[in-house]
């Protein structure tokens, strides 16, 4: 089973949710974690306490063209293949170049070369860690900083391993904020969503532009709206609840906790104390397991 | 000449839009009404409902530059050269042993079409968002990029949205609130700017957002200073990161339930009574001197 757990805003507490109900499945079976926020993964301070152990580390590249000038005859198809734009030729000083910046990494330019003077390197686009939480399994990607293709990073984790996370029998991915093509795909791709927001009008704005991603791509596995602070202003909180109300029955509302906000501080998850907060996670698991 | 000041974080959640709302009301009513916002936060934007929301649209301008492959079936003889050939994991086998296209992952850059050998690839144009550009409740002009769900080129739709906001005549300042994280839409929103203020929370989770800002800050050369949100939250950690990052951390915000009722009622702190003011005009006098 594929639990996805999205919220349009950063910050509304998709890890907190994630590394909970991780640890609450982990007790019934085999469960990973994906930490798909490759920008800024989260998870091994969410899970400080469980001592992490990092068994590998794989580095995810992007195809890098370069040039060998002199096999170029300066024919201009690669210049005008490229869809970034990133090929310069200037033809006085013969000499022809690659926007680092601006290559996609696609390749084009290779293809179209007839004199083979475009070679493959590659570039370091982040990692990937494989590593162990006590009982539980994780994936965590990590953009370079400097580089900006994310989607590269998380693509990777999310295609690259699914012969892996397939095995479990619970995979929680973490992804990461908004609602663009990344999300798309993770929601796509998991049984069941967890949507995550927090009764704030900002929070109410990001939750209504995931829901119109779900139902505009027919998104309907099984859903459950986490409300969280939902103390904050109950009316909004209300107002979030109608709403989901329309694609789902499970709404789960939880309200701020200063135990909560410290457990995410000190990187020990709320059910593995005795506190009265870790109900919220129960329910949430539960309704998963229902 | 104009000046624009970008505001982002590693992390999401930490304050961006808090920041970045207040500084432009603070800028339009007591500084220079020549002033714009730019909502870069493409997937999740919510810097014009941060000062009211619109009351007048000036434009609403879509954006169609991203391509997505078509394979036509009539023509394709299976040959597979473009599953083999794509770098993005956008084409799948399915179960009739027929290429199919995985738009969220499409970069559209033609590689498949120049390896098919029956030309049975072609490309449509799908819409990448909408640049909003208009007036909010307390008086700001702000132009939103607003990402279609589901889309991908963020990066570009934040260029495009920075350069209406540039149009403005005699413009004086810009302030962009940028998407979480480090990739590319942020460094979109980043490169070119004359200041970038990172917002940062004390947990390790949003001080790791911050410091992997600052090295893509030092990449890119543009200077930053640092704002320690919520502060007050754990006192030990912000001592720690103002002792760490020095003298770029420009000011201090303490918790306040004032806050979350100005963003409740939609009303900038820079518009009310709240003893939180005081805070944000010294910062904001700090910043516009530099």
């Amino acid at each position: 089973m594929i639990i996805a757990v999205a919220g349009g805003k950063g910050g509304v507490g998709k890890t907190i949710i994630a590394s909970n109900i991780a640890i609450l499945l982990s007790r019934i079976g085999k469960t990973m974690i994906i930490d798909a926020d490759v920008d800024n993964p989260c998870i091994e301070n969410t899970l400080k306490v469980l001592n992490i152990q990092v068994l590998k580390i794989e580095e995810v590249y992007r195809f890098k063209p370069r040039i060998i000038i002199e096999k170029c005859d300066l024919c201009k198809k690669c210049v005008d293949t490229c869809p970034e734009n990133a090929i310069v030729i200037i033809p006085q000083m013969r000499n022809i170049f690659i926007i680092d910046t601006l290559c996609a990494g696609c390749g084009c330019c290779k293809l179209v070369c007839d004199r083979e003077a475009i070679v493959e390197d590659r570039e370091i686009e982040g990692t990937v860690k494989i590593c162990k939480a006590g009982t539980i399994d994780l994936i965590v990607g990590e953009l370079k900083p400097g580089e900006k293709r994310s989607y590269i990073v998380m693509t990777k984790i999310i295609e690259g391993y699914r012969d892996l996370y397939r095995n479990y029998d619970y995979t929680i991915i973490d992804a990461p904020p908004g609602t663009g093509a990344g999300v798309f795909s993770i929601l796509k791709n998991s049984d069941i969503h967890i949507i995550v927001t927090e009764a704030t009008r900002l929070g109410f704005s990001d939750f209504m532009k995931i829901m119109k991603l779900k139902i505009s791509k027919n998104l309907n596995q099984k859903t459950i709206v986490v409300i969280n602070k939902y103390d904050l202003n109950v009316e909004i909180s209300r107002e979030i609840e109608n709403e989901a109300r329309k694609i789902t029955n499970y709404v789960v509302r939880i309200p701020y906790s200063d135990n909560i906000a410290r457990s995410y501080m000190i990187g020990k998850p709320i059910v593995l104390e005795d506190l009265p907060e870790k109900k919220y996670f129960e329910d949430i698991t539960k309704i998963i397991l229902s | 000449m104009i000046r624009e000041i970008a505001v982002a974080s590693g992390k999401g959640g930490t304050g961006k839009t808090f920041i970045a709302s207040n500084l432009l009301y603070y800028i339009s009513k007591y500084v220079d009404e020549k002033c714009v916002g730019v909502d870069a936060d493409a997937e999740a934007p919510d810097l014009a409902l941060a000062l009211g929301d619109y009351v007048e649209i000036y434009s609403r301008d879509d954006v169609y530059e991203s391509k997505k492959a078509v394979i036509d079936y009539e023509k394709c003889n299976l040959c597979l050269n473009c599953y083999n050939t794509c770098r993005f994991y956008a084409i799948n086998i399915d179960s009739q042993g027929r290429p199919t296209i995985v738009e969220e992952y499409c970069e559209g850059c033609g590689a498949c079409s120049l390896v098919c050998t029956s030309d049975a690839i072609n490309y449509r144009v799908v819409k990448t968002g909408t640049v909003i550009f208009g007036k909010t409740r307390h008086g700001q002009k702000v132009v939103t990029a607003d990402l279609e769900v589901s889309g991908r080129n963020t990066g570009h739709l934040v260029y495009i949205a920075r350069e209406k906001a540039k149009s403005i005549p005699e413009l004086k300042y810009v302030i962009i609130d940028s998407a979480p994280g480090i990739g590319c839409p942020v460094i979109s929103s980043i490169v070119g700017s004359n200041l970038l203020i990172i917002c940062v929370e004390p947990t390790e989770q949003s001080y790791n957002g911050c410091r992997r800002l600052i090295q893509v800050a030092q990449i890119l050369k543009v200077d930053y200073r640092v704002i320690i949100n919520k502060y007050d939250m754990n006192i030990e950690m912000s001592n720690r990161i103002e002792k760490e990052i020095g003298n770029n951390v420009i000011g201090r915000i303490p918790y306040s339930r004032d806050i979350v009722k100005s963003y409740a009622d939609m009303i900038p702190i820079m518009a009310t009574n709240s003893k939180i003011r005081k805070d944000l005009e010294e910062i904001f006098e700090e910043i516009l001197k530099l």
